[in-house]
């Protein structure tokens, strides 16, 4: 999918918008406790650039509309085949926070820096096994042994 | 002042830790400088979780020397792969490549190396000079004075912003608002803290930086890997004859390297000017007065001496409003105010009240990272096209290894991972679609500094606005912010018209 410049601005502005009056009505005053009597409320600063951010939403928004026929715009492409290497190695990450507590360090790196380096294309067993195994070693030896920090 | 100098190269030079950590600091930057879609910036972001565990003197030296390394390790790709590690190299790209590609690459790169250690010099003197007696002055500011000081801090971020300056001024308020998560600095009633007592103490700004600068970058380029865009230009073997910098051709480039350290002096000590235009403000005056104009482009020394001078000079002259006000120049400037914070020292004139040695430490730090630099780089320079043509598919899965563990090391929590795999998806999605997330990192970071002088003064004039208009100095300041933001709008505008202008060639 390519969406283009005006576009993106002008249906960003919107999607910010929106999300700012969420800031401003919902999550501003049910996150945020009053002080009474004071000269500035802990409320005032963030429903301050809550306003700010609703303006400049707008202005954002009213940039794509009036560009929106101009040419030689910079179009950005969403496809989910260029995408793909993004969210495997934002699924290798999140299975690592989640395993890496109850297997340990070493065996869930190792694992994790083989998938990546495979993913991304090393076919070369040598490079992909003696960087996927002495990398996470050396990085033990350094916080274990050197800075005294623990690791799972 | 000598004498605190003295101690200050004492204390680095004669503890062989702070010089390891200084000379760790410098390889890292070069390498990461180095190596096309990595840069000093991410380089600094993955070495501050370890500043924790050392001491102010070894973080702040190590930065430093990390920030030189990165900057000239940015040179290095330029002139090799034609490809600039740093926007702020680009100028250097165009005569760097093309004496690469006659054989000359030793030449160019000993030119960049002894232009970018003299301009940094030069400002580091300037920085030593001129930074205390500015200090001195600003302990007369009061919290209306350092407000409306905060207000022209944050003008960086329309220069940080890119081309749209809605975009970073977006990305900016974001940052203030995440700087405001946590108790509030005044009554302590939690602020955005959802429940979660974790984030009562609010965001870490390294988890923060980490995900959101550097995981995010990886992202980016990781989608650039799949489309197969990363390539690297072979530069052809050297001769020995040109592999030489002779006398007589750093003469000739002298003028041009006084007149770019002065300029970037100059762009280094304003806010949100930054190295890039230094470099190429000191590579078009170059080519003005140069006797040789048409080299300009076509692998002149004197383009690379120019360019290279006036975006190191940058480097020194940005500690100065750092230092001196608290000011940060650029995105690391404000990295650095993060760095200063996490070993409890607020960067401004009282620092040269409370912690003077460490002061005079970074001044001998800088001036040593330059030494360090130049013996590395005069070293192992041959070897740099290796290293900045390593495999992506390598380099990539093992910084993403290190973000994590770096991060993981801060508190030994799993948590602090989550909050950094947040920003680093906040931070792709800004990447993809043009919002800077350095805009949203300057933004955090002057947060606290910004909304605790900010409510100061109202508490004191009891409400009244008056307070940010009501001394000499303040109106200065507005004054100072006001030219700041036409001279940034102005310099986006002439962007624009440049490739508008390239588009229709």
């Amino acid at each position: 999918m390519e969406i283009k410049e005006s576009s993106v601005e002008k249906y960003g502005g919107i999607v910010i918008g929106l999300l700012t009056l969420l800031l401003y009505f919902w999550v501003i005053p049910s996150q945020i406790g009053h002080v009474k009597k004071v000269p500035v409320e802990p409320q005032t600063l963030p429903k301050i650039l809550a306003i700010i951010m609703f303006v400049l939403s707008i202005a954002l928004s009213v940039t794509g509309h009036l560009n929106r026929h101009k040419a030689n715009q910079k179009v950005y492409k969403v496809a989910l085949s260029e995408m793909k290497l993004v969210f495997f190695s934002l699924g290798v990450l999140i299975v690592y926070t989640v395993v890496v507590s109850h297997i340990g360090y070493m065996i869930t790196t190792v694992a994790s820096l083989a998938a990546l380096m495979y993913a991304f294309g090393q076919r070369n067993r040598i490079k992909l096994i003696g960087v996927s195994v002495l990398v996470p070693l050396g990085i033990m030896i350094f916080f274990t042994k050197l800075m005294q920090i623990h690791l799972p | 002042m000598f004498l605190l100098l003295l101690q200050g190269f004492g204390d680095i030079v004669l503890n062989i830790h702070n010089l390891i950590f200084l000379i760790g600091g410098v390889a890292l930057g070069l390498i990461m400088g180095a190596i096309p879609g990595l840069t000093s910036t991410m380089a600094i972001a993955l070495i501050i979780p370890l500043t924790f565990y050392i001491t102010p003197v070894q973080s702040l030296v190590m930065l430093l020397g990390a920030y030189n390394g990165g900057i000239f390790g940015g040179s290095l790709s330029a002139i090799l792969l034609a490809t600039p590690g740093t926007p702020a190299s680009a100028a250097t790209a165009a005569d760097g490549f093309k004496l690469a590609l006659q054989g000359k690459a030793g030449k160019a790169i000993k030119m960049a190396i002894t232009s970018s250690i003299f301009g940094c010099l030069f400002s580091s003197i300037v920085l030593i000079i001129i930074a205390e007696p500015i200090a001195r002055y600003a302990l007369k500011f009061g919290p209306g004075e350092y407000t409306v000081l905060m207000i022209f801090s944050l003008t960086i971020i329309a220069s940080a912003a890119g081309k749209s300056v809605i975009k970073g001024l977006i990305g900016g308020i974001l940052g203030l608002l995440f700087g405001m998560v946590g108790l509030d600095p005044i009554y302590s009633v939690p602020r955005f803290t959802f429940g979660i007592p974790y984030l009562g103490s609010g965001l870490s700004l390294v988890v923060m930086l980490i995900g959101s600068l550097a995981v995010s970058e990886i992202f980016r380029q990781i989608e650039s890997v799949s489309m197969g865009r990363v390539s690297a230009h072979l530069p052809p073997p050297t001769c020995r004859e040109d592999d030489r910098l002779s006398f007589s051709e750093m003469k000739q480039s002298f003028k041009s390297m006084m007149r770019s350290a002065l300029i970037g002096c100059g762009i280094g000590s304003l806010p949100g000017l930054g190295p890039t235009l230094a470099a190429y403000i000191g590579y078009d005056m170059a080519k003005r007065n140069s006797k040789n104009p048409d080299l300009f482009g076509e692998g002149s020394l004197e383009g690379i001496a120019a360019a290279e001078t006036a975006n190191n000079a940058v480097c020194g002259a940005n500690l100065i409003p750092l230092l001196a006000l608290g000011v940060p120049g650029d995105t690391v400037a404000a990295i650095l105010i993060g760095a200063f914070m996490i070993q409890g020292l607020t960067p401004g004139p009282l620092i040269f009240r409370e912690a003077p040695e460490l002061v005079y430490s970074i001044y001998a730090g800088l001036i040593l990272s330059n030494i360090v630099l130049f013996i590395i780089v005069m070293l192992t320079h041959k070897g740099f096209s290796r290293i900045a043509r390593l495999e992506t598919t390598i380099i990539y899965p093992v910084v993403l290894m290190f973000c994590i563990v770096g991060v993981y090391a801060l508190n030994q929590s799993i948590f602090d991972i989550w909050i950094m795999m947040m920003f680093a998806i906040i931070g792709y999605i800004m990447v993809k679609f043009d919002f800077s997330p350095a805009t949203m990192m300057i933004g955090f970071i002057l947060s606290p500094i910004f909304e605790l002088n900010l409510r100061q003064a109202l508490l004191i004039s009891n409400n009244q606005l008056s307070i940010f208009f009501s001394t000499p100095i303040t109106w200065v300041f507005w004054l100072i912010t006001l030219y700041s933001v036409y001279n940034i709008l102005n310099r986006k505008r002439k962007e624009r018209q440049r490739e508008k202008q390239q588009a229709i060639l």
